[in-house]
Protein backbone atom coordinates (compact mmCIF):
# COMPACT_ATOMS: atom_id res chain seq x y z
CA UNK A 1 0.00 0.00 0.00
CA UNK A 2 1.28 3.29 -0.69
CA UNK A 3 2.89 4.64 2.10
CA UNK A 4 1.54 8.73 2.33
CA UNK A 5 -2.33 6.53 2.44
CA UNK A 6 -1.05 4.94 5.32
CA UNK A 7 0.28 7.98 7.22
CA UNK A 8 -2.53 9.58 6.21
CA UNK A 9 -5.26 6.76 7.60
CA UNK A 10 -2.86 6.24 10.66
CA UNK A 11 -3.06 9.85 12.31
CA UNK A 12 -6.69 9.63 12.41
CA UNK A 13 -6.69 6.17 13.71
CA UNK A 14 -3.79 6.18 16.08
CA UNK A 15 -6.24 9.47 18.07
CA UNK A 16 -9.71 7.66 17.57
CA UNK A 17 -7.74 4.72 19.57
CA UNK A 18 -6.22 7.09 21.98
CA UNK A 19 -9.54 8.96 22.42
CA UNK A 20 -11.23 5.26 23.19
CA UNK A 21 -8.48 4.31 25.84
CA UNK A 22 -8.81 7.26 27.26
CA UNK A 23 -12.60 7.06 27.88
CA UNK A 24 -12.23 3.33 28.78
CA UNK A 25 -10.08 4.47 31.35
CA UNK A 26 -12.37 6.99 33.42
CA UNK A 27 -13.79 5.69 36.24
CA UNK A 28 -17.73 4.94 36.17
CA UNK A 29 -18.94 8.34 37.82
CA UNK A 30 -16.74 9.85 35.46
CA UNK A 31 -18.65 8.02 32.52
CA UNK A 32 -22.11 9.05 33.93
CA UNK A 33 -20.61 12.71 33.56
CA UNK A 34 -19.99 12.62 30.13
CA UNK A 35 -23.18 13.72 28.22
CA UNK A 36 -22.89 11.33 25.53
CA UNK A 37 -25.17 8.55 28.25
CA UNK A 38 -28.04 9.62 29.57
CA UNK A 39 -28.02 10.65 33.26
CA UNK A 40 -28.61 9.13 36.55
CA UNK A 41 -30.96 11.37 37.35
CA UNK A 42 -32.54 12.32 40.86
CA UNK A 43 -35.02 9.63 41.71
CA UNK A 44 -34.99 6.40 42.96
CA UNK A 45 -36.82 5.29 39.93
CA UNK A 46 -34.08 7.28 37.33
CA UNK A 47 -31.40 5.56 38.92
CA UNK A 48 -32.95 2.04 38.43
CA UNK A 49 -33.97 2.79 34.88
CA UNK A 50 -30.01 4.70 34.40
CA UNK A 51 -28.75 1.11 36.24
CA UNK A 52 -31.17 -1.04 33.73
CA UNK A 53 -29.91 1.19 30.68
CA UNK A 54 -26.47 0.16 32.12
CA UNK A 55 -26.77 -3.86 32.35
CA UNK A 56 -28.21 -4.10 28.99
CA UNK A 57 -25.56 -1.89 27.59
CA UNK A 58 -22.96 -4.09 29.13
CA UNK A 59 -24.87 -7.23 28.28
CA UNK A 60 -24.90 -6.04 24.60
CA UNK A 61 -21.33 -5.45 24.84
CA UNK A 62 -20.37 -9.18 26.00
CA UNK A 63 -22.76 -10.41 23.11
CA UNK A 64 -21.18 -8.34 20.15
CA UNK A 65 -17.45 -9.44 21.26
CA UNK A 66 -18.51 -12.66 21.71
CA UNK A 67 -20.23 -12.91 18.16
CA UNK A 68 -17.75 -10.29 16.19
CA UNK A 69 -15.06 -12.49 17.91
CA UNK A 70 -16.10 -15.44 16.56
CA UNK A 71 -16.68 -14.13 13.38
CA UNK A 72 -13.41 -12.51 12.67
CA UNK A 73 -11.73 -15.58 14.26
CA UNK A 74 -13.20 -17.57 11.53
CA UNK A 75 -12.69 -15.17 8.84
CA UNK A 76 -9.08 -15.07 9.81
CA UNK A 77 -8.19 -18.71 10.90
CA UNK A 78 -10.09 -20.37 7.95
CA UNK A 79 -8.73 -18.15 4.94
CA UNK A 80 -8.78 -19.38 1.60
CA UNK A 81 -4.64 -18.48 2.04
CA UNK A 82 -4.09 -21.27 5.11
CA UNK A 83 -6.08 -23.67 2.61
CA UNK A 84 -9.20 -23.86 4.18
CA UNK A 85 -12.25 -25.67 2.10
CA UNK A 86 -16.12 -23.95 2.84
CA UNK A 87 -18.06 -27.14 4.45
CA UNK A 88 -21.00 -27.60 2.47
CA UNK A 89 -24.07 -28.77 4.51
CA UNK A 90 -27.51 -27.87 4.94
CA UNK A 91 -28.23 -27.22 8.52
CA UNK A 92 -27.63 -27.88 11.71
CA UNK A 93 -31.09 -28.10 13.52
CA UNK A 94 -29.07 -28.25 17.16
CA UNK A 95 -26.73 -25.20 16.55
CA UNK A 96 -29.93 -23.46 15.55
CA UNK A 97 -31.90 -24.18 18.65
CA UNK A 98 -29.05 -23.03 20.53
CA UNK A 99 -28.53 -19.71 19.25
CA UNK A 100 -32.45 -19.33 19.21
CA UNK A 101 -33.18 -20.09 22.57
CA UNK A 102 -30.19 -18.26 24.21
CA UNK A 103 -31.09 -14.96 23.13
CA UNK A 104 -34.81 -15.63 24.21
CA UNK A 105 -33.14 -16.65 27.53
CA UNK A 106 -31.48 -13.61 27.69
CA UNK A 107 -34.41 -11.14 26.59
CA UNK A 108 -36.44 -12.98 29.38
CA UNK A 109 -33.46 -12.21 31.91
CA UNK A 110 -33.76 -9.16 30.77
CA UNK A 111 -36.95 -8.04 30.78
CA UNK A 112 -37.47 -9.64 34.73
CA UNK A 113 -35.53 -5.88 35.99
CA UNK A 114 -37.28 -4.06 33.32
CA UNK A 115 -41.11 -5.36 33.97
CA UNK A 116 -40.02 -4.58 38.26
CA UNK A 117 -39.15 -1.04 37.41
CA UNK A 118 -42.10 -0.78 34.93
CA UNK A 119 -44.79 -1.93 37.13
CA UNK A 120 -43.19 0.75 39.91
CA UNK A 121 -43.47 3.73 37.27
CA UNK A 122 -47.05 2.73 36.53
CA UNK A 123 -47.98 2.78 40.19
CA UNK A 124 -49.18 6.02 40.89
CA UNK A 125 -51.54 5.72 43.85
CA UNK A 126 -51.05 7.17 46.87
CA UNK A 127 -49.73 10.82 45.79
CA UNK A 128 -49.18 13.53 48.00
CA UNK A 129 -49.55 16.39 45.48
CA UNK A 130 -51.32 16.44 41.91
CA UNK A 131 -50.44 18.55 39.23
CA UNK A 132 -52.10 18.52 35.73
CA UNK A 133 -49.97 19.36 33.28
CA UNK A 134 -51.50 20.18 29.90
CA UNK A 135 -49.15 20.66 26.61
CA UNK A 136 -50.14 23.60 24.71
CA UNK A 137 -48.91 25.69 21.57
CA UNK A 138 -45.92 26.03 22.50
CA UNK A 139 -45.67 26.24 26.19
CA UNK A 140 -46.64 24.29 29.42
CA UNK A 141 -49.51 25.06 32.30
CA UNK A 142 -49.39 23.90 35.33
CA UNK A 143 -52.55 23.68 37.85
CA UNK A 144 -51.92 22.18 41.15
CA UNK A 145 -54.96 20.18 41.78
CA UNK A 146 -55.83 21.00 45.41
CA UNK A 147 -54.11 24.34 45.78
CA UNK A 148 -55.85 26.51 43.60
CA UNK A 149 -52.82 27.40 41.61
CA UNK A 150 -52.21 27.38 38.10
CA UNK A 151 -50.29 29.19 35.82
CA UNK A 152 -48.50 29.24 32.49
CA UNK A 153 -44.91 28.18 31.83
CA UNK A 154 -43.09 30.14 29.06
CA UNK A 155 -39.72 29.98 27.49
CA UNK A 156 -37.82 32.90 28.90
CA UNK A 157 -34.68 32.96 26.89
CA UNK A 158 -35.33 36.32 25.01
CA UNK A 159 -35.23 36.41 20.76
CA UNK A 160 -31.79 38.14 20.80
CA UNK A 161 -30.11 35.14 21.66
CA UNK A 162 -32.41 33.05 19.31
CA UNK A 163 -31.35 35.35 16.91
CA UNK A 164 -28.00 35.48 17.23
CA UNK A 165 -27.40 38.74 18.34
CA UNK A 166 -26.89 38.30 21.74
CA UNK A 167 -24.91 36.10 23.42
CA UNK A 168 -26.44 32.83 24.76
CA UNK A 169 -27.07 32.59 28.18
CA UNK A 170 -26.05 29.26 29.91
CA UNK A 171 -29.69 27.74 29.85
CA UNK A 172 -30.25 28.54 26.50
CA UNK A 173 -33.84 27.51 25.24
CA UNK A 174 -33.96 25.48 28.76
CA UNK A 175 -35.16 28.16 31.10
CA UNK A 176 -38.95 29.40 31.68
CA UNK A 177 -40.57 32.67 32.98
CA UNK A 178 -42.46 30.22 35.65
CA UNK A 179 -41.02 27.19 37.01
CA UNK A 180 -42.86 24.39 38.03
CA UNK A 181 -42.15 24.00 42.02
CA UNK A 182 -42.34 20.66 43.81
CA UNK A 183 -41.74 19.37 47.08
CA UNK A 184 -39.07 17.12 47.60
CA UNK A 185 -39.27 13.42 49.16
CA UNK A 186 -43.46 13.82 48.05
CA UNK A 187 -44.49 11.51 45.67
CA UNK A 188 -46.03 14.24 43.04
CA UNK A 189 -48.22 12.60 40.74
CA UNK A 190 -48.70 14.23 37.23
CA UNK A 191 -51.73 14.15 35.28
CA UNK A 192 -50.43 14.98 31.70
CA UNK A 193 -52.87 16.14 29.20
CA UNK A 194 -53.10 18.47 25.82
CA UNK A 195 -55.00 21.34 24.77
CA UNK A 196 -54.36 21.26 20.83
CA UNK A 197 -51.66 18.46 19.37
CA UNK A 198 -49.73 15.77 20.80
CA UNK A 199 -47.16 16.84 23.21
CA UNK A 200 -44.54 14.98 25.51
CA UNK A 201 -43.80 15.78 28.71
CA UNK A 202 -40.19 14.82 29.15
CA UNK A 203 -37.50 15.61 32.07
CA UNK A 204 -34.93 13.57 31.56
CA UNK A 205 -33.45 13.73 35.43
CA UNK A 206 -37.04 12.36 36.82
CA UNK A 207 -37.23 9.51 34.08
CA UNK A 208 -40.40 10.60 33.18
CA UNK A 209 -41.63 11.19 29.07
CA UNK A 210 -45.19 10.69 29.13
CA UNK A 211 -47.50 11.87 26.30
CA UNK A 212 -49.84 14.38 26.62
CA UNK A 213 -52.75 13.69 24.20
CA UNK A 214 -55.91 15.89 23.87
CA UNK A 215 -58.96 14.31 25.09
CA UNK A 216 -56.60 11.55 27.75
CA UNK A 217 -54.77 11.67 30.70
CA UNK A 218 -51.54 10.08 31.23
CA UNK A 219 -50.40 9.61 35.11
CA UNK A 220 -46.44 9.93 35.80
CA UNK A 221 -45.00 10.03 39.02
CA UNK A 222 -41.46 11.36 40.80
CA UNK A 223 -39.90 11.38 43.73
CA UNK A 224 -37.40 14.00 43.92
CA UNK A 225 -34.86 13.49 46.63
CA UNK A 226 -32.30 16.13 46.36
CA UNK A 227 -33.43 19.96 45.71
CA UNK A 228 -32.21 21.25 42.65
CA UNK A 229 -33.49 22.68 39.40
CA UNK A 230 -33.97 19.97 36.35
CA UNK A 231 -34.85 20.88 32.68
CA UNK A 232 -36.27 19.01 30.43
CA UNK A 233 -38.12 19.70 26.70
CA UNK A 234 -41.19 18.91 25.06
CA UNK A 235 -39.87 15.52 23.21
CA UNK A 236 -42.79 14.82 20.69
CA UNK A 237 -42.45 17.20 17.12
CA UNK A 238 -45.56 19.54 17.70
CA UNK A 239 -45.17 22.22 15.39
CA UNK A 240 -43.37 25.22 14.44
CA UNK A 241 -41.94 26.19 17.82
CA UNK A 242 -41.67 22.70 19.28
CA UNK A 243 -38.17 23.06 20.36
CA UNK A 244 -39.37 26.30 21.97
CA UNK A 245 -41.31 25.10 25.02
CA UNK A 246 -38.73 23.64 27.96
CA UNK A 247 -40.01 22.15 30.94
CA UNK A 248 -38.15 23.30 34.17
CA UNK A 249 -38.69 21.82 37.41
CA UNK A 250 -37.62 23.14 40.75
CA UNK A 251 -37.30 21.31 43.46
CA UNK A 252 -37.66 22.83 46.98
CA UNK A 253 -37.58 21.70 50.68
CA UNK A 254 -41.19 21.03 52.10
CA UNK A 255 -41.24 23.82 53.79
CA UNK A 256 -39.74 26.12 50.95
CA UNK A 257 -42.64 24.61 48.78
CA UNK A 258 -45.26 25.31 51.46
CA UNK A 259 -43.75 29.04 51.43
CA UNK A 260 -43.72 29.34 47.36
CA UNK A 261 -47.38 28.24 47.28
CA UNK A 262 -48.21 30.70 50.05
CA UNK A 263 -46.59 33.49 48.26
CA UNK A 264 -47.89 32.27 44.62
CA UNK A 265 -51.34 32.48 46.10
CA UNK A 266 -51.26 35.95 47.09
CA UNK A 267 -50.04 36.69 43.91
CA UNK A 268 -53.10 35.39 42.25
CA UNK A 269 -54.78 37.43 44.19
CA UNK A 270 -52.82 40.77 43.83
CA UNK A 271 -53.06 39.88 39.97
CA UNK A 272 -56.96 39.60 40.20
CA UNK A 273 -56.77 43.10 42.26
CA UNK A 274 -54.53 44.99 39.28
CA UNK A 275 -56.38 42.70 36.44
CA UNK A 276 -60.02 43.96 37.87
CA UNK A 277 -58.40 47.74 38.52
CA UNK A 278 -57.05 47.88 34.88
CA UNK A 279 -60.48 46.92 33.74
CA UNK A 280 -62.34 49.52 35.52
CA UNK A 281 -59.70 52.53 34.48
CA UNK A 282 -60.29 53.92 31.19
CA UNK A 283 -57.70 53.09 28.76
CA UNK A 284 -56.64 56.57 26.40
CA UNK A 285 -56.28 54.79 22.46
CA UNK A 286 -52.50 55.25 22.67
CA UNK A 287 -52.19 53.69 26.08
CA UNK A 288 -54.04 50.37 24.84
CA UNK A 289 -51.86 50.29 21.29
CA UNK A 290 -49.07 50.31 23.63
CA UNK A 291 -50.09 47.78 26.16
CA UNK A 292 -51.53 45.56 23.08
CA UNK A 293 -47.74 45.72 21.13
CA UNK A 294 -46.57 44.07 24.14
CA UNK A 295 -48.89 41.42 24.85
CA UNK A 296 -48.86 40.59 21.02
CA UNK A 297 -45.40 39.67 21.07
CA UNK A 298 -45.92 38.02 24.24
CA UNK A 299 -48.38 35.55 23.08
CA UNK A 300 -49.50 36.00 19.74
CA UNK A 301 -46.45 36.96 17.61
CA UNK A 302 -45.25 33.14 17.70
CA UNK A 303 -48.23 32.17 15.20
CA UNK A 304 -49.00 35.60 13.62
CA UNK A 305 -45.22 37.05 13.76
CA UNK A 306 -44.17 40.06 14.53
CA UNK A 307 -45.01 41.84 11.68
CA UNK A 308 -48.84 40.64 11.70
CA UNK A 309 -48.27 38.46 8.13
CA UNK A 310 -48.82 34.82 9.67
CA UNK A 311 -46.85 31.79 7.51
CA UNK A 312 -50.13 31.36 5.64
CA UNK A 313 -51.51 29.03 4.98
CA UNK A 314 -50.87 27.41 8.68
CA UNK A 315 -51.12 30.95 10.89
CA UNK A 316 -53.38 33.33 8.94
CA UNK A 317 -52.08 36.60 8.43
CA UNK A 318 -53.66 39.42 10.07
CA UNK A 319 -53.22 42.56 7.76
CA UNK A 320 -56.64 43.40 6.33
CA UNK A 321 -58.14 40.25 7.42
CA UNK A 322 -61.57 39.75 7.55
CA UNK A 323 -61.57 39.63 11.52
CA UNK A 324 -59.16 42.30 12.09
CA UNK A 325 -60.54 44.65 10.02
CA UNK A 326 -64.66 43.46 10.37
CA UNK A 327 -67.13 42.86 13.18
CA UNK A 328 -65.87 43.60 16.66
CA UNK A 329 -67.34 41.29 18.39
CA UNK A 330 -65.61 38.41 15.68
CA UNK A 331 -62.54 39.86 17.03
CA UNK A 332 -63.00 39.88 20.29
CA UNK A 333 -64.24 36.31 20.09
CA UNK A 334 -61.90 34.26 18.22
CA UNK A 335 -59.47 35.68 20.81
CA UNK A 336 -61.29 34.82 23.86
CA UNK A 337 -62.71 31.28 22.59
CA UNK A 338 -60.42 30.56 20.59
CA UNK A 339 -61.30 28.30 17.77
CA UNK A 340 -61.63 24.51 18.47
CA UNK A 341 -59.93 22.33 16.46
CA UNK A 342 -57.22 25.19 15.35
CA UNK A 343 -53.62 26.11 16.43
CA UNK A 344 -55.97 29.13 17.71
CA UNK A 345 -56.62 28.92 20.94
CA UNK A 346 -59.24 30.51 23.82
CA UNK A 347 -56.94 33.19 25.19
CA UNK A 348 -59.70 34.36 27.53
CA UNK A 349 -58.32 32.18 30.46
CA UNK A 350 -54.61 33.50 30.14
CA UNK A 351 -54.79 37.07 29.16
CA UNK A 352 -57.28 39.67 31.52
CA UNK A 353 -60.04 41.57 29.89
CA UNK A 354 -57.91 44.79 29.53
CA UNK A 355 -55.47 42.47 27.84
CA UNK A 356 -57.68 41.38 25.24
CA UNK A 357 -58.66 44.59 24.70
CA UNK A 358 -54.99 45.75 23.91
CA UNK A 359 -54.30 43.22 21.78
CA UNK A 360 -57.81 43.53 20.11
CA UNK A 361 -57.04 47.53 19.10
CA UNK A 362 -53.24 46.97 18.74
CA UNK A 363 -54.35 44.37 16.24
CA UNK A 364 -57.24 46.65 14.13
CA UNK A 365 -54.85 49.39 13.83
CA UNK A 366 -51.72 47.83 13.69
CA UNK A 367 -49.61 47.15 9.92
CA UNK A 368 -51.82 49.15 8.71
CA UNK A 369 -54.99 48.02 9.53
CA UNK A 370 -55.95 51.61 10.48
CA UNK A 371 -59.73 50.37 11.44
CA UNK A 372 -59.52 53.95 14.10
CA UNK A 373 -61.20 51.16 16.18
CA UNK A 374 -60.57 51.11 20.00
CA UNK A 375 -61.65 48.51 22.15
CA UNK A 376 -61.96 49.03 26.15
CA UNK A 377 -62.09 46.54 28.64
CA UNK A 378 -65.38 47.14 29.37
CA UNK A 379 -66.26 46.08 25.87
CA UNK A 380 -64.63 42.66 26.41
CA UNK A 381 -66.34 41.98 29.81
CA UNK A 382 -69.53 42.62 28.40
CA UNK A 383 -68.73 40.40 25.41
CA UNK A 384 -67.71 37.56 27.97
CA UNK A 385 -71.06 38.42 29.73
CA UNK A 386 -72.87 37.47 26.74
CA UNK B 1 -50.99 -39.91 17.62
CA UNK B 2 -47.71 -40.07 15.52
CA UNK B 3 -49.10 -37.55 13.15
CA UNK B 4 -50.38 -35.13 15.34
CA UNK B 5 -46.49 -35.03 17.27
CA UNK B 6 -45.29 -34.64 14.03
CA UNK B 7 -47.44 -31.40 13.04
CA UNK B 8 -46.68 -30.09 16.45
CA UNK B 9 -43.07 -30.53 15.94
CA UNK B 10 -43.25 -28.75 12.87
CA UNK B 11 -45.34 -25.46 14.02
CA UNK B 12 -43.00 -25.29 16.90
CA UNK B 13 -40.53 -24.96 14.55
CA UNK B 14 -42.16 -22.19 12.71
CA UNK B 15 -43.00 -20.23 16.28
CA UNK B 16 -38.78 -20.75 16.89
CA UNK B 17 -38.20 -20.06 13.16
CA UNK B 18 -35.75 -23.61 12.87
CA UNK B 19 -36.81 -26.26 11.15
CA UNK B 20 -35.24 -29.64 9.89
CA UNK B 21 -34.76 -30.86 6.17
CA UNK B 22 -36.12 -34.12 7.53
CA UNK B 23 -39.05 -32.49 8.86
CA UNK B 24 -40.01 -30.40 5.35
CA UNK B 25 -39.89 -33.79 3.64
CA UNK B 26 -41.99 -35.27 6.27
CA UNK B 27 -44.72 -32.39 6.14
CA UNK B 28 -44.74 -33.00 2.11
CA UNK B 29 -46.43 -36.13 2.74
CA UNK B 30 -49.56 -34.35 4.00
CA UNK B 31 -51.98 -33.76 1.83
CA UNK B 32 -53.81 -31.17 2.84
CA UNK B 33 -52.65 -27.63 4.14
CA UNK B 34 -55.23 -27.62 6.66
CA UNK B 35 -54.00 -29.64 9.75
CA UNK B 36 -50.68 -27.00 9.57
CA UNK B 37 -53.32 -23.96 9.92
CA UNK B 38 -55.45 -25.55 12.52
CA UNK B 39 -52.47 -26.81 14.73
CA UNK B 40 -51.19 -23.21 14.15
CA UNK B 41 -54.15 -21.66 15.38
CA UNK B 42 -54.03 -23.99 17.99
CA UNK B 43 -50.99 -23.04 19.17
CA UNK B 44 -51.26 -19.47 18.81
CA UNK B 45 -54.08 -19.54 21.23
CA UNK B 46 -52.02 -21.48 23.22
CA UNK B 47 -49.32 -18.86 23.19
CA UNK B 48 -51.60 -15.99 23.56
CA UNK B 49 -52.84 -17.48 26.75
CA UNK B 50 -49.81 -18.47 27.97
CA UNK B 51 -48.32 -14.88 27.75
CA UNK B 52 -51.35 -13.61 29.34
CA UNK B 53 -51.18 -15.74 32.10
CA UNK B 54 -47.68 -14.71 32.39
CA UNK B 55 -48.37 -11.17 32.89
CA UNK B 56 -51.31 -11.78 35.46
CA UNK B 57 -49.44 -14.04 37.14
CA UNK B 58 -46.22 -10.77 36.98
CA UNK B 59 -48.71 -8.39 37.71
CA UNK B 60 -50.07 -10.14 41.25
CA UNK B 61 -46.98 -11.16 42.34
CA UNK B 62 -44.81 -7.36 42.07
CA UNK B 63 -47.42 -5.13 42.71
CA UNK B 64 -48.84 -6.85 45.62
C1 LIG C 1 -50.36 28.72 18.28
C2 LIG C 1 -50.59 29.59 17.18
C3 LIG C 1 -51.41 30.86 17.41
C4 LIG C 1 -51.24 31.80 18.39
C5 LIG C 1 -50.23 31.82 19.53
C6 LIG C 1 -52.23 32.81 18.13
N1 LIG C 1 -52.97 32.49 17.02
FE1 LIG C 1 -54.47 33.60 16.21
N2 LIG C 1 -54.78 32.16 14.82
C7 LIG C 1 -54.07 30.99 14.71
C8 LIG C 1 -54.65 30.19 13.64
C9 LIG C 1 -54.17 28.82 13.19
C10 LIG C 1 -55.74 30.92 13.15
C11 LIG C 1 -56.71 30.51 12.03
C12 LIG C 1 -57.89 29.78 12.65
C13 LIG C 1 -58.84 29.33 11.57
O1 LIG C 1 -58.61 28.27 11.02
O2 LIG C 1 -59.77 30.11 11.31
C14 LIG C 1 -55.78 32.16 13.88
C15 LIG C 1 -56.69 33.17 13.65
C16 LIG C 1 -56.72 34.38 14.31
C17 LIG C 1 -57.57 35.49 13.98
C18 LIG C 1 -58.59 35.54 12.86
C19 LIG C 1 -57.91 36.04 11.61
C20 LIG C 1 -58.91 36.18 10.48
O3 LIG C 1 -59.17 37.32 10.11
O4 LIG C 1 -59.39 35.14 10.02
C21 LIG C 1 -57.30 36.48 14.87
C22 LIG C 1 -57.93 37.85 14.93
C23 LIG C 1 -56.26 35.99 15.75
N3 LIG C 1 -55.93 34.72 15.39
C24 LIG C 1 -55.74 36.71 16.79
C25 LIG C 1 -54.78 36.23 17.66
C26 LIG C 1 -54.34 36.93 18.84
C27 LIG C 1 -54.85 38.29 19.29
C28 LIG C 1 -53.41 36.15 19.42
C29 LIG C 1 -52.63 36.42 20.72
C30 LIG C 1 -53.37 36.75 21.87
C31 LIG C 1 -53.27 34.95 18.62
N4 LIG C 1 -54.13 35.03 17.56
C32 LIG C 1 -52.38 33.95 18.91
C33 LIG C 1 -52.98 30.61 15.45
C34 LIG C 1 -52.50 31.30 16.56
CU1 LIG D 1 -44.87 20.29 22.22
Amino acid sequence: MDTSVCRWLNAPLSRLLQAALVLSLLPQDAAAEIPLNMPVGVTDISRSVYDLHMTIFWICVAIAVVVFGVMFWSIIHHRKSKGAKAAHFHENTVVEIIWTLIPMAILIAMAIPATATLVKMYDTSDAEVDIQVTGYQWKWHYKYLDQDVEFFSNLSTPREQIENTAEKSEHYLLEVDNALVIPTGKKVRFLITSNDVIHSWWVPHLAVKKDAIPGFINESWAIVNEPGVYRGQCAELCGKDHGFMPIVVDARSPEDYQQWLLAKQEEKEQQAQQAAAATARTWTHEELMAEGEKVYARACAACHQPSGAGMPPVFPSLIKSPITTGDINAHIDIVVRGKPGTAMQAFGNQLTPAEVAAVVTYERNAWGNDTGDTVTPTDVQEHNAQ
Amino acid sequence: MNRFFSLLKSVTGAFLGVQSGKQLDNDAEEKSVWPFVITGIFMTVLLVIGIAAAVRIVLTNISG
